[in-house]
């Protein structure tokens, strides 16, 4: 996508898609798996954008915790984990994923602009050939683009609401190396406290 | 008062067929590791199992300090159950509980519908030989769940109509602890290691005004996260349609 650099608006537009103040989300996860096969679970997410700090838990709709676990600083405290996500590339899938919805990627844009249908647009760049486009389209509804090398779609997000996170339907779509889904429909939204995502 | 401890799992003492489903649990989760879906499925299968058979199990608590005799002799004028339930979540991760709400009906001799109404539509059914979980989805489209397989329907259909007709057999799983007084209660404890990481303890609470009839079980996962369900409108022996245990 070619971006027309403009003004900083659009840049300061991008940041509408992320939460601002530490926020906690109860969502419906509709899942489908790599192998095709539905199932249906609680997530429980909060975030502490300033420390850019998350804590994430998975249950069933029946009351079971399979998951919980946080994340600062790159460093994961796993607090449960039933089989089988008691794996360790499950729980950094799992909190990468939250976290490429709920933060913005570290840094500044290296670009920003409007594309040719009139979205705001800001194109970061992460380390190991990836970048993220951050796009929120003149009605509010957003898209998180992932990809390598220039071109090869790895993961994106689509959401109705660029209000500061998990607050209207979103679905996550991985691509590679597997392909998922994850579609989360919004329980409730709280303020919370940074130290409830350790 | 303690009136008995470590007795659960022997006739002509205390309503230990509780202990013999949670048995039943602990077995299929120790049973291998291996990052699969079908050992997904089994653990909510399992947990969903532990669930039904605490509710199915504390509607025939006739009388905590009656015999063994005497549960199997009412348990078997059993023929349907019906209640609202109330299921409360609480975990370190929310600062107020969760609140789910729903129905569960028994029908014999082998049909089971566990349903909640919200936050999510969710309805687990077992009726003639096959165990199913459906969940509404965002289009309001009803989808079978993955995981929820044949593998644990027979023993599931099987400990149903052991509980239904009374007869229990021994369990090594947990041990019982019954305290009597103005609060009765049951505490269940793991006595397997890996069963612990999963519950840490089952208190079962008996309604004071409504013989026979439990007012809420309360699951202990530990860290302090728990799982508190309340029963109300519980009827017995009531007619229940075959449509109820079909596919919504």
């Amino acid at each position: 996508m070619h971006v027309n650099p403009s003004g900083p608006e659009h840049r300061e537009r991008c940041r509408l898609l992320f939460p601002v103040a530490p926020v906690r989300f109860i969502n419906a996860i509709e899942a489908q798996l790599p192998d095709g096969k539905k199932m249906t679970l609680i997530g429980i997410t909060v975030i502490d954008p300033g420390g850019r700090a998350v804590r994430a838990a998975i249950m069933t709709i029946e009351g079971l915790l399979l998951f919980d676990a946080s994340t600062r600083n790159d460093v994961i405290t796993l607090y449960r984990a039933l089989p089988p996500f008691d794996g360790p590339e499950f729980r950094r899938a799992l909190l990468r994923d939250v976290q490429f919805l709920l933060l913005p990627p570290a840094g500044e844009p290296q670009q920003y602009g409007i594309l040719n249908n009139g979205s705001s647009i800001c194109r970061y760049g992460l380390a190991d050939g990836m970048a993220i486009d951050v796009i929120v389209h003149p009605d509010n509804s957003w898209e998180l683009q992932e990809y390598k090398n220039g071109s090869v779609a790895t993961r994106i997000a689509k959401g109705t609401a660029a209000a500061g996170g998990l607050t209207g339907i979103v679905v996550l779509q991985g691509l590679q190396p597997q392909r998922y889904s994850l579609q989360l429909r919004p329980i409730s939204v709280e303020p919370a406290k940074p130290n409830d995502a350790k | 008062m303690i009136l008995s401890e470590h007795k659960g799992i022997h006739s002509g003492t205390r309503p230990f067929f509780v202990k013999h489903i949670i048995e039943k649990h602990a077995h299929l989760h120790t049973s291998g590791k291996n990052e699969t879906l079908s050992e997904y499925g089994n653990a909510v299968m399992n947990y969903a199992r532990l669930i039904t058979m605490l509710f199915c199990a504390g509607f025939l608590l006739i009388g905590w300090t009656d015999s063994w005799e005497s549960i199997r002799k009412e348990s078997a004028n059993i023929s349907s159950i019906s209640a609202s339930f109330t299921q409360t979540k609480r975990m370190k991760i929310l600062t107020s509980p969760l609140v789910s709400n729903g129905t569960f009906c028994f029908k014999g001799p082998n049909s089971v519908r566990w349903a909640y109404d919200e936050p999510v539509k969710s309805v687990l059914l077992l009726h003639r030989g096959t165990s199913k979980r459906f969940t509404q989805r965002h289009n309001s489209s009803w989808t079978e769940d993955a995981g929820i397989g044949a593998e644990a329907t027979s023993v599931m259909l099987q400990e149903i109509i052991l509980w239904s007709t009374g007869r229990f057999t021994e369990c090594k799983g947990f041990t019982a602890e019954l305290l009597a007084g103005t609060a009765p209660r049951i505490h269940l404890r793991p006595c397997d290691g890996s069963l612990a990481k999963i519950i840490s303890g089952i208190e079962i609470i008996p309604a004071i005004d409504k013989p026979g009839m439990i007012q809420s079980i309360i699951i202990r996962e530990g860290e302090g996260n728990t799982t508190t369900l309340d029963f109300a409108d519980v009827k017995i022996n009531v007619q229940l349609e075959d449509k109820l245990f079909r596919k919504p």
